[in-house]
Formats: C-alpha cells, sequence, structure tokens
C-alpha cells in the first residue's frame, strides 16, 4: 500500500519514454522507426495504461481511507531559495489523474485509427504521450514552481498539437494565437506567484494555505494585495481553461486532429486551469473578493459560450463553444463554494465532451472521402445530415453524449449539474437565473448539431454554396484566424442572407430524393466513395467505452442510502478535505426534495430540445403543412420582428459576439502602431543621433580646416585668446569646490 | 607523471597562452596551406576547451575568495600588478568562451574562402581576450582587455561582413564601446589617486566616500552600459549582428554583452555598495523599457538575423535587472542567464546561417513551410525558440525566474514589466518560427532545399545539450556560484 504512493512519482514518466524513443528512433534511425510504426502504438498504450493502474490503485485506496502523501527533493538551492520538486498525491490528484489517463488511453486506442494515414503518425504520438506527461506531472505538483513549470509545458504540447498540420496556414495561426492568449494567462500566473512567494515566503501548497490563512486572519498582509496576487493567479485558470476574456483560443484550436480537441480542449487540458482553482481554493476561500469574481466569470462564461455556439457551422467548433459554457459552470461551481459539484462536474463532463468529440471526428472521417479532406468541407455541418443511415452506431453513441450534455435524467452530465444549478439557487437567486437559462440554449444547441448532422438528408451539394473566398493560404497573420479589418457591413448582410437558413429552415425547402441521387452520383466519380461509412472497429470501441463512462459514471455521485449522509463515493473520495465541501451538502438527503428540483431544470432542457427539433427537425416537414404552424410564423408583422431577432442572435453567435474583431482592432492593430512607434524611434531617432553626431563632427572638421589656413596671425590671435580665458577662470571663479571634493575624496 | 600532469592542470596558465600559441603558429604556415591552419586552429581551441573543466573539478565552492590566483609584476613602482584568478562568478564565463571558440572555427570551416588564416588567428586572440577578461581581478587591466576585444570584432565584422553597410556597422560598433570606456577611463586615476593600488583586493576593502563612490558608479556604468547593452546606446548591437557573418554574430551574441554583465557584477556592486544601492532607479528604468521597447521593434523588423539580434537587448537587460536588486535570488539569478544566453541567441543565429548558406537571404518574406523540405533544423531552431522565451526546462528559465523573483521583491511594477516582456517575447519568436517553419511552402523563391548535413548537426548538438542540461539539472550553479554570491551581498551590506 505504501508502495503504491512511493512509486506514484512514476505516473508522469511512463508516458514520457514513448517520446523519447519515438524522438531519438526519428533523428537517429528514421527509416527504421518509421517502418515498424504501427507498432509504436501498443508501447504507448501499454505505458499509458499501466499509469492509469497505478492512478485507479491510488484512488481505490484514496476513496478507502484517504490520506495525503508527499515527498520531496531539492532541484536547486540556495540559502535563501530553494526551489523544490516533489509530488502531492491527495484526492484533487487522484481524480485528475484517473480522468486524464482512462480517457488518454480510449483516445490513443481511437487515433491508432484516425490518425493511420497521416504521415506525421509517429509525431502525434510522441505529442499525445508528452502531453499526458506533462499534463500528469501538473496534477502531482506539489508546489507553486512545478505548476508553473508544466504549466508552459501543457501550453507547449497544445501549441506543438494544434500546429500538427502546421502547413495549413489557419493552423500555424491558430497555435501562435493559442500560444499568445496562454502567454497572457501564464504573466497573471508568474506575477501571482512571486506575489504569494513576497507574501509567505513559501511556495509549498501546504505551508502557503497555512501562512497565507494565518496572515490573512491577523491583517497581516493588506487584503487589497491578497486579492491583487489571487486574482493574477486566477488570469492564469482563466487563460488555460478558456474563461470570458481569455476564451478565444479555444474555437480555434479546433483545427488540430480531432482525438487532439477530445483530449486536450475538452477533457484534460482545459481542466488544468478549473484544476489550479481547485487546488488553490483553501487560499481563495479566505479572499471573498475573488470568489465573487470567479463565480461571476464563471457565468458569464457559462452564458456566452453557449449563444456563441448557437449559430457555428463547423461541428468541432460548435463543440468548443459548449465546452467553454460548460467550463463556465465548473468555474461558477468553485466560485459559489461548492467543490463536490465542481469536480463532479468535470468529471462527468469530460467524459462526454471526449465521447462526442470523438463521435464528431467519426463523423467527420465517414464524410471526408466524399466532400474532401479540408476541415471547411469535412467538418462543416452544413454538408451533412441524414448521417443516421450511415454511420448508425456513432449515431447512438452522439446522441447519448448529447443527452447527457443537455442534462436528461439517466445521464452522467444531468446528476453533477444539477447538484451546480441547486447549488447555485442556493447561494445566491440572481446568479443562477442565467445558469438555469442556459440549460434550454444547451440542449437547442447540442441538438441543432445533433439534428443538422444526422436527421434529414445528406446536404453534399451544398458545397458549391459553401465559400472558400479566404485568401488566408499564404499569409501567417500575427493573431489568429484574420478577422476582416474593413468590417464592410454590406459583405456581412449578403452572407447573412445567404446563409440565415443554416440557423432556421424558413427559406429550406425539402429535399427532392432524385436531386441528392444526381449529386451523388456527380460526386461518386469524383471520389471513390459515394455515401458515407462507419468508422472502423478500432475507432468504434473508444466510444463504446466511454459511453459506458457516460451511462454510469454518475453514479458515483449519487448517494444510494439514504440514512446515511455522504454515502457516496465521490464524498467518501473528497473526504480529507471536508471543510471544502459546501456546507449544505444535505440537500440530496431527500429524494422528494432533489426530484422537484430536477424536474424544473430538466423541464427547461427538454423545452430547448423541443425548439431544437422544430426549427431543425425533419418533422417539421410535417407540421408545415398543418395551417397552424403556418399561421403562426406567417403572421407578417410578428414574422418580421422574429427575423430581426434571429438574424442579430445569428449575427451576434456567428461572429462570435464580435469579441475576436474587437481584440484584433484594439490589441493587435494596438501593438501594432506600438511597433511601428518603436521602429521610427529606433531607426530615425536612436540611430539619427549617432548619424547626427558623425556629421557634425565632419563639419566641424570642415570648418577647422579653413582656421588652419597658415596665418601666423590667426594663431597668435587664437592662442591670446585662449589664455586669457583660462586666465579670467582662475582669477575670478577660483576653482569649482564640488571638482575639489570628488577629486580628493 | 600523473601528479605532474594535475600540477599544470591545476592553474590558470593552461588556457591563457594555449590560444595564444595557437594563433602565432599559423603564420609561419604559407596561405595556400589552408587545412592544416584550420586544423591547428580548431585543435589550440580544443585543448583550450578541455582546461577548464579540470579547475572546475578542482574547484572549491565553499569559498568566496578568488582561486587559482596568479600574479605578475608589470608596473611595479605605480604598484600595479597583473592578477588572474577565478571565483564562482567568473568560472562559467571561462568555461563559455572556451566552449563558443571551437564552434565558431568550425562554423567557419568552409565559409570563411578569403583570409582563412586571419580568421582562424582573429578567432584564437578574441579567445586569449576573453578568458583573460574573465580572470582577471584588476581593474585597470578591465580596463585594457575589454576595450581590445572590440578589435579582433572588428576586423571580424569588417572583412568578414556580408554586405556594404558592415563599415557602417564595425564603425558604430568601435566607436560605441570606446565611448563607454572613456568615463572608465578618468575612473582608474581617480581609484589609483585614493589607493594607491589597483589590486582588487585592496580596493575591496577600501571605503569610498560617497560622494566618490557616485562619480566612479556613473563612470563605470556609463561603459558598462554600451556594452550590455542598455536602451539608448544599444543600437550597435542588432546592427554589428546582422552585418557580422555567422560565426561572428555566435561569438557577438555569446560573449562581449556579457562583459558589461561581468563588469557590473565585478566591480560596480562590490566596490560601491552605497552608490548601487541609491542608483537601482538608473538601472531599473531603462531595463524596463527595454524589455518592453525592443520586442516591439522587433516585431517589425523583416530581417531574421536582425529579429534574433534584438533578443539579446532585452535578455541581458532583464539581467540587469536581478544585478541591481541586491538580494541573493537576483544576483543569484542572474548568473545563469548570462551563461544560458551564451547559448541561445548563437543557436537561433546558427539556425539562421544554415538557412542562409543554402538560399543567400535572410528576409522573412522569402520563408515558408520549410519544414516540409528541411525536417530537422524545424526541431532544432524549436529547441531554441522555446529557449529564447523562456519557457520551462530550458536553460533561460533557470535565471529568470529567480530574477523575477528576486525584482518582485525590490520593486514589484519593475517585474510586472519584465514579465510583460514574457509575453511580448512569445509573440515575436513565435511570430518568427511561424513564418520561417509553417505555413504554405513558397516554390516561387526557393528552389533547392537540404537538410542540414552532419558537420552543421555536430555544431548544433552540444547547444542542445547544453540548452536541455541546464533547464532540467541546474544545481550546478547555485552549488559553484553560492558562496561567492553572498559574499558579494553581504559585502554590500544589502541586508
Amino acid at each position: 500500500m505504501e508502495h503504491t504512493y512511493q512509486y506514484a512519482w512514476i505516473i508522469p514518466f511512463l508516458p514520457l519514454t514513448v517520446t523519447m524513443s519515438i524522438g531519438f528512433g526519428l533523428i537517429l534511425i528514421p527509416k527504421a522507426t518509421k517502418n515498424i510504426r504501427r507498432i509504436w502504438v501498443f508501447p504507448s498504450i501499454f505505458l499509458l495504461s499501466i499509469a492509469m493502474g497505478f492512478s485507479a490503485n491510488l484512488s481505490i485506496q484514496q476513496i478507502n481511507g484517504s490520506f495525503i502523501y508527499q515527498y520531496l527533493w531539492s532541484w536547486t538551492i540556495d540559502i535563501d531559495f530553494s526551489l523544490e520538486f516533489g509530488y502531492l498525491i491527495d484526492p484533487l490528484t487522484s481524480i485528475m489523474s484517473i480522468l486524464i489517463t482512462t480517457v488518454g488511453v480510449m483516445i490513443l486506442i481511437y487515433s491508432d485509427n484516425y490518425m493511420s494515414h497521416d504521415q506525421g503518425y509517429l509525431r502525434f504520438f510522441a505529442y499525445m504521450s508528452f502531453s499526458n506527461t506533462s499534463m500528469l506531472g501538473l496534477v502531482t505538483s506539489s508546489n507553486l514552481i512545478q505548476i508553473h513549470i508544466f504549466w508552459e509545458l501543457v501550453g507547449m504540447c497544445s501549441y506543438l498539437l494544434i500546429g500538427f498540420w502546421f502547413t495549413r496556414p489557419i493552423a500555424a495561426s491558430a497555435c501562435q494565437k493559442a500560444f499568445v492568449t496562454n502567454r497572457v494567462g501564464d504573466f497573471g500566473l508568474l506575477l501571482g506567484i512571486l506575489g504569494l512567494y513576497w507574501i509567505t515566503g513559501s511556495l509549498e501548497f501546504r505551508d502557503l494555505f497555512e501562512i497565507a490563512n494565518n496572515l490573512i486572519h491577523n491583517n497581516g498582509v493588506s487584503s487589497l494585495f491578497a486579492t491583487l496576487c489571487a486574482s493574477l493567479l486566477f488570469v492564469g485558470a482563466v487563460a488555460k481553461s478558456a474563461q470570458f476574456p481569455l476564451h478565444v483560443w479555444l474555437p480555434d484550436a479546433m483545427e488540430g486532429p480531432t482525438p487532439i480537441s477530445a483530449l486536450i480542449h475538452a477533457a484534460t487540458m482545459v481542466a488544468a486551469g478549473i484544476f489550479l482553482v481547485a487546488r488553490l481554493i483553501p487560499l481563495f476561500i479566505d479572499i471573498p473578493y475573488i470568489m465573487n469574481f470567479i463565480s461571476l466569470l464563471g457565468v458569464i462564461t457559462v452564458l456566452l459560450g453557449a449563444t456563441f455556439s448557437l449559430a457555428q457551422r463547423d461541428i468541432k467548433r460548435s463543440l468548443a463553444y459548449s465546452t467553454m459554457s460548460q467550463l463556465g459552470y465548473i468555474m461558477l461551481a468553485l466560485g459559489i463554494g461548492s467543490y463536490r459539484a465542481a469536480l463532479f462536474h468535470l468529471i462527468t463532463h469530460a467524459y462526454s465532451k471526449a465521447l462526442l468529440f470523438l463521435g464528431s471526428g467519426s463523423i467527420i472521417h465517414s464524410m471526408e472521402p466524399i466532400v474532401g479532406y479540408s476541415p471547411e468541407k469535412s467538418q462543416n455541418m452544413v454538408l451533412m445530415g441524414g448521417l443516421t443511415r450511415y454511420v448508425p452506431i456513432t449515431r447512438t453513441t452522439f446522441l447519448l453524449g448529447t443527452l447527457s450534455l443537455c442534462g436528461i435524467p439517466p445521464l452522467a452530465c444531468f446528476w453533477s449539474k444539477d447538484e451546480i444549478l441547486n447549488d447555485s439557487w442556493l447561494y445566491s437567486p440572481i446568479f443562477a437565473i442565467i445558469p438555469y437559462f442556459t440549460i434550454g440554449l444547451t440542449a437547442f444547441y447540442m441538438f441543432r448539431v445533433y439534428l443538422l448532422t444526422f436527421d434529414g438528408y445528406l446536404r453534399v451539394y451544398f458545397q458549391n454554396h459553401s465559400s472558400t473566398k479566404n485568401n488566408l493560404f499564404y499569409s501567417i497573420s500575427l493573431w489568429g484566424k484574420e478577422a476582416p479589418k474593413t468590417f464592410n457591413k454590406n459583405l456581412l448582410l449578403s452572407t447573412m442572407n445567404n446563409k440565415v437558413y443554416f440557423f432556421s429552415k424558413d427559406t429550406y425547402k425539402i429535399i427532392d430524393n432524385d436531386k441528392i441521387r444526381y449529386f451523388s452520383t456527380y460526386f461518386g466519380n469524383k471520389y471513390t466513395s459515394t455515401y458515407p461509412h462507419e468508422s472502423d472497429n478500432t475507432m468504434l470501441f473508444p466510444l463504446l467505452v466511454l459511453v459506458l463512462f457516460t451511462l454510469f459514471v454518475g453514479s458515483i455521485g449519487i448517494s444510494f442510502d439514504q440514512e446515511v449522509m455522504d454515502f457516496d463515493i465521490l464524498s467518501k473520495w473528497l473526504t480529507p478535505s471536508p471543510n471544502l465541501l459546501h456546507p449544505n451538502s444535505n440537500y440530496s438527503v431527500n429524494w422528494y426534495e432533489f426530484f422537484t428540483n430536477s424536474i424544473f431544470s430538466v423541464s427547461i432542457a427538454i423545452f430547448g430540445l423541443f425548439i431544437a427539433y422544430i426549427l431543425y427537425g425533419s418533422v417539421y416537414s410535417f407540421f408545415q403543412n398543418l395551417d397552424l404552424i403556418n399561421s403562426f410564423v406567417k403572421g407578417s408583422p410578428k414574422r418580421i420582428i422574429l427575423d430581426q431577432i434571429k438574424s442579430v442572435i445569428y449575427n451576434w453567435s456567428y461572429n462570435r459576439g464580435y469579441i475576436d474583431i474587437f481584440y484584433t482592432r484594439v490589441l493587435v492593430m494596438g501593438i501594432r502602431r506600438l511597433t511601428e512607434l518603436t521602429q521610427f524611434f529606433d531607426r530615425h531617432i536612436i540611430d539619427g543621433i549617432t548619424n547626427g553626431v558623425g556629421l557634425t563632427s565632419s563639419l566641424i572638421g570642415e570648418g577647422i580646416r579653413y582656421m588652419g589656413g597658415g596665418r601666423i596671425s590667426s594663431y597668435l590671435f587664437l592662442y591670446f585668446f585662449y589664455v586669457s580665458i583660462f586666465l579670467l577662470f582662475f582669477l575670478f571663479i577660483g576653482i569649482n569646490p564640488i571638482i575639489i571634493q570628488v577629486f580628493m575624496g | 607523471m600523473l601528479e605532474h600532469l594535475c600540477e599544470c592542470y591545476s592553474d590558470l596558465s593552461g588556457p591563457i597562452p594555449c590560444p595564444v600559441l595557437g594563433s602565432i603558429t599559423p603564420l609561419f604556415i604559407p596561405n595556400s596551406r589552408i587545412r592544416p591552419i584550420r586544423l591547428i586552429g580548431l585543435c589550440a581551441s580544443l585543448i583550450t576547451f578541455l582546461y577548464p573543466p579540470v579547475p572546475r573539478i578542482q574547484f572549491d565552492p565553499s569559498t568566496a575568495k578568488s582561486q587559482f590566483v596568479e600574479s605578475l609584476r608589470w608596473l611595479p613602482y605605480e604598484n600595479i600588478h597583473l592578477y588572474i584568478g577565478i571565483d564562482g562568478l567568473s568560472l562559467f564565463f571561462v568555461i563559455l568562451t572556451t566552449f563558443l571558440i571551437p564552434i565558431c572555427i568550425s562554423v567557419g570551416w568552409s565559409g570563411m574562402r578569403s583570409y582563412g588564416k586571419e580568421y582562424i588567428t582573429a578567432s584564437l586572440i578574441r579567445e586569449f581576450l576573453m578568458i583573460a577578461v574573465s580572470c582577471m581581478l584588476d581593474p585597470l587591466l578591465f580596463y585594457v582587455l575589454p576595450e581590445s576585444v572590440p578589435i579582433p570584432m572588428l576586423i571580424i565584422i569588417g572583412v568578414w561582413g556580408s554586405r556594404q553597410r558592415k563599415i557602417k556597422a564595425a564603425y558604430q560598433f568601435f566607436l560605441y564601446t570606446s565611448l563607454g570606456s572613456v568615463f572608465m577611463l578618468l575612473a582608474i586615476p581617480l581609484i589609483l589617486l585614493q589607493t594607491g593600488t589597483t589590486d582588487s583586493q585592496i580596493l575591496l576593502t577600501t571605503e569610498f566616500s560617497e560622494r566618490r563612490q557616485i562619480f566612479l558608479w556613473i563612470a563605470s556604468f556609463a561603459s558598462f552600459a554600451v556594452k550590455v547593452p542598455m536602451v539608448p546606446v544599444h543600437i550597435w548591437l542588432p546592427e554589428a549582428h546582422v552585418e557580422a557573418p555567422t560565426a561572428g554574430s555566435v561569438i557577438l551574441a555569446g560573449i562581449p554583452s556579457k562583459l558589461g554583465t561581468h563588469g557590473f557584477l565585478r566591480f560596480s556592486i562590490p566596490m560601491f555598495p552605497e552608490a548601487t544601492l541609491r542608483s537601482t532607479p538608473f538601472i531599473y528604468t531603462p531595463s524596463a523599457i527595454a524589455i518592453i521597447y525592443t520586442p516591439s521593434t522587433t516585431s517589425r523588423q523583416i530581417d531574421l538575423k536582425k529579429i534574433i539580434a534584438y533578443s539579446p537587448v532585452a535578455h541581458m537587460n532583464l539581467v540587469t535587472i536581478g544585478m541591481s536588486s541586491s538580494n541573493i535570488q537576483g544576483i543569484g539569478g542572474s548568473i545563469p542567464p548570462m551563461s544560458s544566453h551564451g547559448l541561445v541567441p548563437p543557436a537561433l543565429f546558427l539556425c539562421v546561417g544554415v538557412l542562409y548558406d543554402r538560399h543567400k537571404t535572410r528576409l522573412a518574406r522569402y520563408y515558408g513551410g520549410s519544414v516540409s523540405t528541411m525536417p530537422n533544423l524545424p526541431t532544432i531552431s524549436f529547441s531554441s525558440t522555446l529557449a529564447n522565451m523562456s519557457s520551462p526546462g530550458t536553460s533561460s528559465f533557470i535565471g529568470e525566474f529567480p530574477i523575477s523573483v528576486g525584482a518582485f521583491q525590490r520593486n514589484s511594477l519593475v517585474a510586472t514589466l519584465a514579465a510583460l516582456g514574457m509575453i511580448l517575447g512569445a509573440a515575436y519568436s513565435l511570430w518568427l518560427y511561424n513564418r520561417v517553419v509553417s505555413g504554405n511552402f513558397k516554390p516561387d523563391f526557393l528552389h533547392k532545399f537540404s537538410d542540414p548535413n552532419g558537420r552543421e548537426v555536430s555544431i548544433f548538438l552540444p547547444f542542445l545539450v547544453g540548452l536541455v542540461r541546464m533547464g532540467v539539472h541546474p544545481k550546478v550553479f547555485p552549488d559553484c556560484m553560492h558562496t561567492s554570491v553572498s559574499n558579494l551581498v553581504q559585502h554590500g551590506k544589502f541586508h
């Protein structure tokens, strides 16, 4: 038992060996390494499975009787300043590591098939294993400096993986944008660490919490400064977890291969910010302002993410905004102090979202042979539709994931989301309104994705309409995907007129079956296959396993026994930090109360779902014949207003709330102007002074040349002139006392 | 026999004359036989490289005194002697210098077609001067030797530079550095006037009056600030980097810019502690400006080499911030970046050099998607780019983190600005990397491709090993220099 703890340091290093050996293999013996490429998958999966076994063992021990284990060894030492490396095993670590390893193993299995035809197959596995290493290292860190190190490594992995297909300029810009945005967060994190070190003199978590809390309680440190440091630390979490002001990188990050999106941009890496806040909760909980700030940002993110997701055409971007919104829920839960609910939702969301992303990967895989390999086309939901027939298993799993995310009862996310909603309601009804409202939005956009993808008929022929008019192919911009510099309103409106029917199907006519056959035959000549096909078993297996998780992982948070409080596994898991559990954790004691609470949220979700069905479902075609609906929809004044509202929402959502445009215009342009200024200063003023001095000296030389004309009288005149000045100086002024002082000491 | 050898090894008489011998020998070989000349040069520099690890092993980290001290009577009637020795602060400079020179010689192995002999001689003389500077314990010599370092540098830029502008760059480089040291020349007689000697051991125990301290401090600051370089007088460095050949840039980035910071550490801080404490704002302000200013200027550059050339300015100004923080984290943290900085920009310059050798252009717009044609070079340049933005796990992080800690305790605003430089640094480094490496490949501009060959890869390898080695296991730095640094801090009565 002790042994598991002693050797727990090995967990992060297990996947590292794969990275190292692939890296050395590729550099030293590239040919041999590439020849056995598929074989490299086995060690990577195997080693990560060992890590999974380790963390499972640790988790079981933590559940049975949890205690905190810490081991340290010094890294560099000064007398006053020591950097130590160590690992800390506590409930939070065990939860995170089991999450990372299980999702990681599933995604590795999945990506074996997904990436099998890619040139960078080996590179992909090396990066994947490295990102697992750095993530596991992050969660086992025992001090802030180690957190900072792994934090940056995680960011670097994310950079590499987003830019995996670096020959695409969009991907190259996206990874740069992700890295720089995360750097803004790192900047905050670093300053926060420095500030905390200044306050407490320690970087070790437990010492730090103790000292900081003592100081705060005894007014040993000004509360303003403590709040400032805490919020700087929180900035790091904001960037990594894609919370409101710094969320812009996450949707662009979808340029990476889909397994990456599933692993690091849905399940693990974006959870790093949550992890940091959860880790520092003992510190934050004593500073009420920061807790309010966290929950406020959480609420804003919940709403923004959901609204942005409403009108995305790219399936992965839609899911990315959904991730952002769900992370907002978790942040909100942390901010209102319900630690348990936050971690619970973190777990359930990770499995559900990984399932959804892998499902979307399977869809993309099936679409690619038909529409082409550009993500503009293969991820475009406009071109999908009616995939139920072709990919039934993927469809079932995707549906389950969607339902889980919407919060439909027996599935995982329902339990955790309900807990968050309850807690937020108890905390403050004002805060709770937006999360409740967003439940409906979540159900709406998730079902929109589902219906656009699987319902109706295949709409491949829209391919000709979908514009690939971007001129991004030859430039890498400073800040992600270049937003239009001149914001042409007419252009936007015209595109809106073309595209509005993706948002709702008002002008959308039922597709003729003949038409689709015609187009399919047309494409059949061009491409190898006519219809989408179901993915291989290697890809379906992880999907099915994740479905199991999605179905049953909610049970760890349900207390089956009404008599004993906190009987559920999650509470037992978290026992060493009981003071962090929400004081009113007795909410689930009564099944009846629980039922009445949840019926409200579920009904909102079902309402959202219903709206999505009306707007996007194929059943709508039946309704169209009914006069009732027609008269309802076609009432002329109402209809105009409705359309206007719709177009406003559509524009807001499709343009991501204009936040990206704002950043491009204000920040990027501002920095560009600043750099122009400094460049001008450097070129013309600093260098100009040098040149000016050179020019003046040569001019003086020219001038003096005329003076030395060879006339003795002028030489004599100058001589006497200087002598007289010198004499006058000595006579009347004397030697300046300061100069004497300097030279005589 | 073995004991005798050890005795020979145990002092500094090895590394100093060795490059001198190496530079004299080629003079007796005719110009036509270039190969043996190069071999002799390489061997001499390699032998010199093998010397410093020995003092490193025998180095006693528990004392702050200079070790392996030797003295030479020079001007006995003026009480001026030559003192050379090593302590925890200068050990790494010696190792770094001897590490970089063999690399320079092998970089110029086939590139330097004209004046091959002179190139070897100039490199070795430069090595001699640099080692001597690092070991000198005497302020007078510390004036004389750093002033002679620019001479071989001037020749290298002026003779082997690539464009017509090189003449201007060489002038600028030379005039700027000598302008600063005029003030240093004024300060030395003043010191002699009070103490009657230039022995630094005596000087360290001398108490200067406060007014005189400030005067002396300003004089030495003027000299060192140009060499660092601090902001208003920085323009010579990018200019010199761009015009110098690759090997010249490597050595220029590696060593001369350390002269300024080394001077601060060895003279300004220990000899004039009160003046240092009082003048902290005068160092903080230009340094903080430089940290913001240079990355912004960098983003406007189009020349690959110039983009990299500005980054040393920002990094060295971070070092000066650390030094003037006057606490153990700041000063202790400012030494690793100096040696790490001898690895990072040189590695980047070498990457640009490889590209320039292939395509004969350094304009960023002609490059793109080079990863598809040369897979190994991006790997190397990515590692160096990471180090350039001081990502953890690389050598730069080891110093910059303690510097931030130290600076934050002294002045949190300066630490904030220094950390802001982190974002800007990442932005321009990544942008450079992305423009060259990723994106679409531009076949209109570039036709022939080849990955770095064996010679080039073997030049890169020591850099990469050094970067990671220092980043992952940095314990050797504090071990060696801790006593010196804490002695410095205590001597200055900063606490």
